[in-house]
């Protein structure tokens, strides 16, 4: 992970960057996180394209939403609270 | 007094507990631990970090109110990694398990059963601890379908993944438990009726189910006694006359999944404890910023740190559409995958953890020990029950949600 990104990362956890220590953990990541940039696509992903209400509540009718309806919240949180606190302040 | 608790206890050199509970124990008592993320009204509770050191919940958790509630007697929470993930890169805050290793926590619940200290250790299986910890020790270890029991008051790290787990000598004695303890609550609306603990242990009769076994499982297997001794196991189902098949299922993948999941969980569920609500806070800060970084920095060990930088990998950046996402809609696909598998078979049977006890001790990186959750984590993603079972250095059964009962029964047809 670059010098950069990695502080990045720290600012956005939450914690102090110092450097021998997330060079440390940068380090020992290296090899997890590569494997995770070449997940593999399952069949069918591209055809997920709803989820039933059901699916998420047992009481409720089988209507549904689209994906990109359900993500939309999900994707707002892609920043951590302390992104959005510095940017406001 | 059954235990000599008290007693023992000051000759155990593993830190197996933080916190001892005064309770009066009589002869016919079944004695319980639970691990230290368990909330109990006014004992303090941990989490195995510094950050909650001094946390006295004011509450008790709805599962260990459910325990105490049919008779089990609670005389100790347990020690554990910090936040449950598995020290390598620090200490663990309260000790290490020394008989075993100078390097984790990882053991308590298992020793505390081993030791004869407690009849069950109860603990939150995230990824397979309950198991692959009870296995290594040659000890039940069993994880039942998620919801089985409410989360409420248990400390939230993994909470799509994580299931309360019991650890027991004897899968009589975590059978009886569930029978008790398995309730669906208003406090968790993922909470869910599970009604296989009532029927009959010496009743229940599956010996005609369907075995599917993995091919070319064996070659992840790093440790050469464990897939020596594995396929040994297969041979001795057969002997039993189980009906078994071999299926594909691509489990390093499907760890993929897992792990991208549930380290982006960890870290956002870490994000609560920033010194001012909840956990240590730092003595000397200019301003709101620098309390919650220094008390986080102070508070949370490295394991911890390294955890939450991984999961804000993740969804850092282009990885959040590229990694993230990616996994999210394959997890929903690996339902649906599981759901027609377990409709056609009853158990996937595998072996426990790719290495043996003492290649484990030896793992240093990441890497490495999210790879010794292979065989039990997938249970986690999908929510099935499962079971490590002490033979031939064990097997471990997964069977399909709510259907619980099959992994006792398999239990009990090894045992015979």
């Amino acid at each position: 992970m670059n010098d950069e990104i990695l502080k990045k990362i720290y600012k956005s956890a939450g914690l102090l960057y110092i450097e021998d220590e997330a060079k440390n953990i940068s380090n020992d990541l290296e090899d997890i996180i590569l494997k995770a940039t070449r997940i593999e696509k399952l069949e069918g992903i591209e055809t997920y394209n709803t989820i039933n209400f059901s699916d998420l509540r047992d009481n409720s009718e089988g209507d549904t939403f689209s994906v990109e309806e359900a993500l939309y919240n999900t994707k707002q949180s892609k920043y951590s609270y302390f992104e959005i606190k510095e940017f406001v302040e | 007094m059954k235990h000599d608790f008290i007693e023992k206890l000051k000759n155990d050199k593993n830190n197996s507990f933080i916190n001892t509970i005064d309770n009066d124990i009589n002869d016919d008592d079944i004695i319980v631990s639970i691990s230290d993320e368990y909330a109990l009204k006014d004992i303090k509770m941990t989490a195995g970090s510094k950050m909650l050191e001094d946390f006295t919940p004011k509450y008790t958790a709805s599962v260990v109110k459910n325990i105490i509630d049919n008779g089990y007697k609670i005389i100790g929470k347990t020690n554990m990694d910090e936040f449950g993930i598995i020290s390598h890169l620090s200490k663990p805050y309260f000790g290490a398990n020394e008989d075993i290793t100078d390097k984790n926590a990882y053991f308590s619940s298992s020793l505390a059963i081993k030791n004869d200290l407690v009849d069950i250790a109860i603990i939150n299986d995230n990824s397979g601890v309950s198991r692959i910890s009870a296995n290594y020790l040659e000890l039940y270890g069993f994880k039942p379908t998620f919801g089985t029991t409410s989360r409420a008051g248990v400390i939230q790290t993994f909470n799509t993944f994580g299931q309360t787990a019991a650890i027991s000598k004897d899968y009589n004695n975590i059978y009886d438990l569930f029978n008790q303890i398995a309730k669906k609550e208003n406090n968790d609306l993922l909470s869910l009726e599970n009604n296989e603990f009532k029927k009959d242990i010496n009743s229940i009769d599956y010996k005609d189910m369907k075995i599917a076994i993995i091919n070319d499982v064996e070659n992840l297997i790093k440790s050469k006694d464990i897939k020596d001794k594995y396929l040994t196991s297969i041979e001795l189902l057969k002997d039993k006359g189980l009906n078994i098949e071999s299926i594909d299922l691509d489990l390093e993948n499907i760890k993929l999944v897992t792990d991208i999941l549930s380290n982006t969980e960890f870290s956002s569920n870490m994000n609560r404890y920033n010194g001012i609500i909840y956990g240590h806070r730092t003595e000397e800060y200019n301003n709101t910023t620098e309390l919650f970084e220094k008390s986080r920095s102070e508070g949370f060990g490295l394991d911890v740190k390294e955890r939450i930088v991984l999961g804000l990998s993740f969804i850092n950046g282009e990885n959040h559409d590229n990694i993230y996402e990616v996994a999210r809609k394959n997890r929903n696909i690996l339902w649906t995958l599981f759901d027609n598998l377990f409709k056609n078979y009853d158990l996937i049977i595998t072996p426990v953890s790719p290495y043996n006890l003492e290649d484990f001790n030896n793992l240093n990186s990441i890497d490495e020990l999210l790879y010794n959750d292979i065989f039990t984590s997938f249970a986690n993603l999908y929510g099935a029950p499962s079971i490590s079972i002490p033979i031939n250095s064990g097997i471990l059964a997964t069977a399909g949600k709510l259907n619980d009962s099959k992994l006792i029964y398999l239990a009990k047809v090894l045992g015979e």
